[in-house]
């Protein structure tokens, strides 16, 4: 599979030590992601925040609200990015991303579902509705993408995926054009965001994350032999659809998760996994921990951006996503042959 | 894979484009031509799309639109038919009284030309969702029609709708009776809640978990009656405003400071008052807060005779309140 | 002998299609009468035959020659301009899935609708304009991402997607930032609708479609030649970067000017390329069939739209998107299943 840019690895001294240093990274990202906002206060105050001196002016209420904003934008960060890298090691498609996958919009519909004919309409109840959906349909485009010869290849897959897209969202728009009400509080929760989430939406939804983050990077090992093929893997003793199976509920769980915190938020999957790549060279047992600590870096860098271009609003996280990603992807497409991959 | 059939096919719908084209002249528009009584002069009305003419006192009126919907109950008119705001409650906007007999129109699929045009009107009444002129044309080939004013970002003034509709419903004298009246409400309140002469407002929407929307504009509707009670629009969020070019300014939930005023009236979509909780620095905003709900709010945007005496009175506790509390 | 066989079958083969082909256009012609008799003001299908012919009383005659006239002619002409569309993408990338739906090309057309209708504020014919802008606008960038000393069917799709991707997120924030009812106007636009379509839009699609529908058909010829592989359209005389260039321009402006007449009206472009091969039978990319099925198409979903919920009324991508997703679904299934997918 993956990575022409590195057959060989560096050293692991080296990548431990690169760890660590993007591990600081991302300590540095969260604590300007709780200092920068749509209104700026003072570091005394963000110091008395994460110092735990929480109470006191209205500054301190702002602070201490982003934070449960960065354990979500952790979290979602740290999902997508594994979801995105053990989706490409497993499928060996470097275009693999939660949002390519339908993942998005079946999340989209199963909320549209929940609030327009089920009358759930408290983001703490239709999170199970989004992650239900996520599932689902990631596992359907999954399963329909490498059905027939050939497999999981990356245009079977892709094409399956905006397929399924495709039918979601205009059975969405469609429900949704009968539908005011509905429509006016699912038109704000289709952009990807991670602003305003509550503690306890983020905390119902950890333990999910978790049992991801752990499967995924147990996975680690079982992608390095399903990278050499199916055929090769079977030679090794590897129970090959046991393999895809531990990594496709990795999958599921971590994006399904982080789709219902959030939203739908294309890009962060696909991307991450590509730069980890670089650095790391292909053995996947690197390339996932970058992943999971590359992701939130982006992920939280992008929507302190989003904070701060149009005050005094802010763009949600989703859109700024989306901005740096597709042309990302664009620059893949033209720079790689993907037959190869 | 057979271009000569293609080819066929293609000049068959061609001829019959080009002879039913012919023939597809609609007969005079924009007069009314019916067996009312004629108005003394013709009332000329100018809009969007061009003028319209009414020669005779209307008697089937359609309209689309709350706006006009409410200044003909208010006239004392009944809609033959009248369109449905589908994010209002089931029952209707909680000021109007519709009677049984006029139909209900769905705008879903955009406003039913030929469901208008089977009703026989001879004026068709809109403010904004008949905004496009194909579907303009199609109407008004056939039936006087109203739209919107030539600025589609305005709401026309609710006195100016009552003054058309004094004119071509020959019942001028009922108009102003009906300004009258409600201008006495609102005078009314601003006397006995003297307190709130100059004291700020601000009207916002809180979409749950996302951002706050509020209102920089001196024209909407909302400001025109907290004017008429003496209050102002928050300077600051003027300012704002005016820095984004938006007449309603997006606003990130850690700017609770914009809220900052004496009346805040406030709509949360997509929650309840319970998800307040989530703006941080909301519960020490200083100002009264009064909470609506949506068909409130809309009276309050795009108001009309009815909805005014409505909003006054949903409002009269928080008035009060705004009225004696300092701030 | 052998040749002997070959011609028989072809000529078999060609008597199947003219007979599809002229089933379908007597099946559109009559769904479009129907659609003419049809609606709330009855009129007897006598009097429709009538004022047709310039008889029948005025009030009749305005709603059938001014409101369904106008109306089930914008529905075949944009069904016909879909189906041909998508039905060349999907020869010429040789994947039943990539119809502009999908690739990008109608993301194009709806973020720039929407960037419109809701930044700018225009309605109507700029709508329509800005539309088409967008739909070639993001084909020419689709197609310079792809293009590597010659475009690939499958980079081709694969940057078609991502850009979808990206424009459907400026739609969905685009969304976010305006009043309610603006929204809802955006939203009834991104449906696909035939109604309130006049004289007006009947005739520039008509004008449209009268230039791109025949230089579809001519090009239609590389297609074949295509379809067999690069190297022996080469020796069969094709240039076939041209060719491609020029059918990949045909289909654009073809979906372009559908979408600009009637909005993303979802899966005709999807369903009717399938769905002529299948009925039509033989390898080739079968133009015609196509565009007629999505005339069919087109016209019978507004049918069913319009009138088989008495009162209510459905825009026309409302159930589009009803029968065209499962169809797709299907198709998903069976297409990679049989191991065509790539």
């Amino acid at each position: 599979m993956a990575a022409p840019e590195r057959t060989t690895a560096p050293p692991n001294g080296r990548l431990a030590f690169g760890l660590v240093t993007l591990a600081v990274v991302l300590a540095v990202v969260s604590v300007v992601s709780i200092a920068v906002g749509a209104r700026s206060v003072g570091l005394g105050v963000v110091l008395d925040v994460v110092g735990g001196n929480g109470s006191g002016s209205s500054d301190h209420q702002v602070v201490a609200a982003r934070l449960p904003r960065l354990f979500a934008g952790l979290l979602v960060g740290a999902g997508l990015g594994l979801a995105g890298a053990v989706m490409q090691g497993v499928t060996r498609n470097p275009l693999a991303d939660p949002g390519l996958f339908g993942v998005n919009a079946g999340a989209a519909f199963a909320v549209v579902a929940a609030i327009s004919w089920f009358g759930v309409d408290e983001p703490l109840r239709y999170v199970w509705f989004a992650f239900a959906g996520a599932a689902v349909v990631g596992a359907a485009v999954y399963a329909v993408g490498s059905m027939g010869g050939g497999g999981a290849t990356p245009v079977k897959i892709t094409l399956a995926g905006a397929a399924v897209n495709a039918v979601l969202l205009s059975v969405t728009t469609a429900v949704l054009l009968t539908d005011s009400a509905t429509f006016n509080q699912h038109r704000f929760w289709t952009v990807g965001s991670i602003a305003g989430r509550r503690g306890d939406l983020v905390a119902q939804l950890a333990p999910f994350l978790l049992a991801g983050v752990v499967l995924a990077l147990v996975a680690g090992r079982l992608l390095n032999v399903l990278a050499l093929g199916d055929d090769v893997a079977r030679g090794l003793g590897q129970r090959v659809g046991s393999a895809r199976a531990l990594a496709g509920a990795a999958t599921i769980l971590l994006c399904g998760a982080a789709t219902a915190i959030a939203g739908p938020i294309s890009f962060v999957g696909l991307l991450v996994p590509h730069v980890a790549r670089r650095i790391t060279g292909p053995d996947q047992r690197w390339i996932l921990p970058y992943s999971m600590l590359l992701a939130p870096v982006l992920l939280l860098g992008s929507d302190v951006l989003g904070r701060v271009v149009a005050p005094p609003g802010e763009i949600q996280v989703g859109v700024v996503l989306a901005f740096v990603g597709a042309p990302f992807l664009m620059v893949l497409l033209r720079n790689r042959k993907l037959r190869e991959l | 894979m057979r271009p000569s059939l293609g080819l066929a096919a293609l000049l068959a719908a061609a001829s019959l484009l080009a002879g039913a084209c012919s023939s597809g002249e609609g007969d005079g528009a924009g007069s009314s031509s019916g067996s009312g009584e004629a108005l003394a002069s013709p009332v000329t009305v100018e809009h969007r799309f061009g003028t319209t003419t009414i020669k005779e006192v209307p008697k089937r009126i359609v309209t689309i639109d709350l706006q006009w919907t409410d200044v003909m109950l208010a006239m004392g008119v009944e809609p033959v038919a009248y369109s449905v705001d589908s994010l209002m409650p089931e029952s209707g906007p909680p000021w109007q009284e519709l009677p049984g007999g006029a139909k209900a129109l769905a705008l879903d699929d955009g406003v039913p030309v030929e469901q208008i045009l089977a009703l026989e009107p001879d004026l068709v009444l809109s403010t904004y969702s008949l905004n496009d002129e194909e579907t303009y044309s199609l109407l008004a080939n056939r039936v006087p029609t109203i739209v919107g004013p030539k600025d589609e970002t305005q709401v026309t003034p609710w006195q100016d709708l009552v003054r058309t509709a004094g004119k071509f419903l020959d019942r001028s004298d009922r108009a102003e009776e009906v300004i009258g009246s409600v201008d006495e409400k609102v005078t009314a309140a601003a006397t006995e809640f003297t307190g709130l002469k100059d004291r700020t407002f601000t009207l916002a929407q809180y979409i749950v978990g996302e951002a706050v929307y509020v209102v920089a504009d001196e024209k909407d509707g909302s400001s025109l009656l907290f004017g008429g009670l003496g209050m102002r629009l928050n300077p600051d969020v003027l300012a704002e405003g005016r820095k984004t070019g938006d007449t309603r300014v997006n606003v990130g939930t850690e700017r609770a400071d914009l809220l900052r005023a004496d009346l805040l009236v406030f709509l949360v979509n997509g929650g309840d008052e319970s998800d307040l909780a989530d703006i941080p620095g909301f519960a020490d905003l200083p100002g009264t807060v009064a909470l609506l709900d949506y068909p409130t709010v809309v009276g309050l945007n795009t108001p009309s005779p009815l909805s005014i005496p409505y909003v006054l009175d949903e409002l009269r506790p928080k008035l009060a309140e705004a009225s004696g509390g300092g701030a | 002998m052998a040749l002997e066989v070959v011609v028989r079958t072809r000529r078999a083969g060609r008597a199947r299609a003219s007979a599809v082909c002229l089933t379908l256009a007597v099946l559109c012609f009559a769904v479009l009468c129907v659609s003419l008799a049809l609606g709330d003001v009855t009129i007897p299908v006598f009097d429709v035959v009538a004022t047709l012919f310039g008889g029948g009383d005025a009030g009749a005659g305005y709603i059938v020659t001014e409101l369904r006239l106008p109306r089930g002619l914008v529905a075949v002409l944009a069904g016909a301009a879909f189906g041909l569309s998508g039905a060349i993408f999907q020869s010429l990338t040789r994947n039943s899935l990539a119809s502009p739906d999908i690739i990008g090309i109608t993301a194009g057309a709806s973020a720039a609708a929407v960037v419109a209708l809701l930044v700018f504020n225009v309605r109507g014919a700029g709508v329509s304009l800005a539309a088409l802008a967008g739909a070639l606008g993001s084909a020419a960038v689709i197609y310079a991402v792809a293009w590597r000393g010659g475009v690939s069917g499958y980079r081709f799709v694969l940057s078609g997607v991502a850009m979808a991707a990206m424009l459907t997120s400026v739609v969905s924030y685009c969304l976010t930032r305006v009043e309610v009812h603006l929204a809802r106007d955006a939203l009834a636009w991104l449906t696909g609708s035939l109604n309130a379509k006049s004289w007006d839009t009947a005739t520039t699609l008509g004008i449209g479609v009268a230039i791109l529908a025949p230089a579809a058909l001519v090009a239609g010829r590389w297609l074949t030649a295509l379809q067999v592989g690069d190297d022996l359209a080469r020796v069969q005389g094709v240039h076939v970067e041209r060719a491609r260039l020029g059918l990949l321009a045909v289909a654009v402006a073809l979906a372009a000017v559908a979408t600009a007449a009637v909005g993303p009206v979802a899966f005709v472009a999807f369903v009717a390329g399938p769905i002529a091969r299948r009925l039509a039978g033989g390898g080739g990319p079968g133009l015609v069939p196509a565009a007629l099925v999505g005339a069919l198409v087109m016209t019978a979903a507004d049918v069913v739209g319009q009138h088989a919920i008495a009162g209510t009324q459905f825009p026309v991508g409302v159930v589009t998107a009803i029968i065209g997703g499962p169809y797709l679904l299907w198709l998903l299934v069976i297409t990679n299943r049989v191991g065509r997918g790539d």
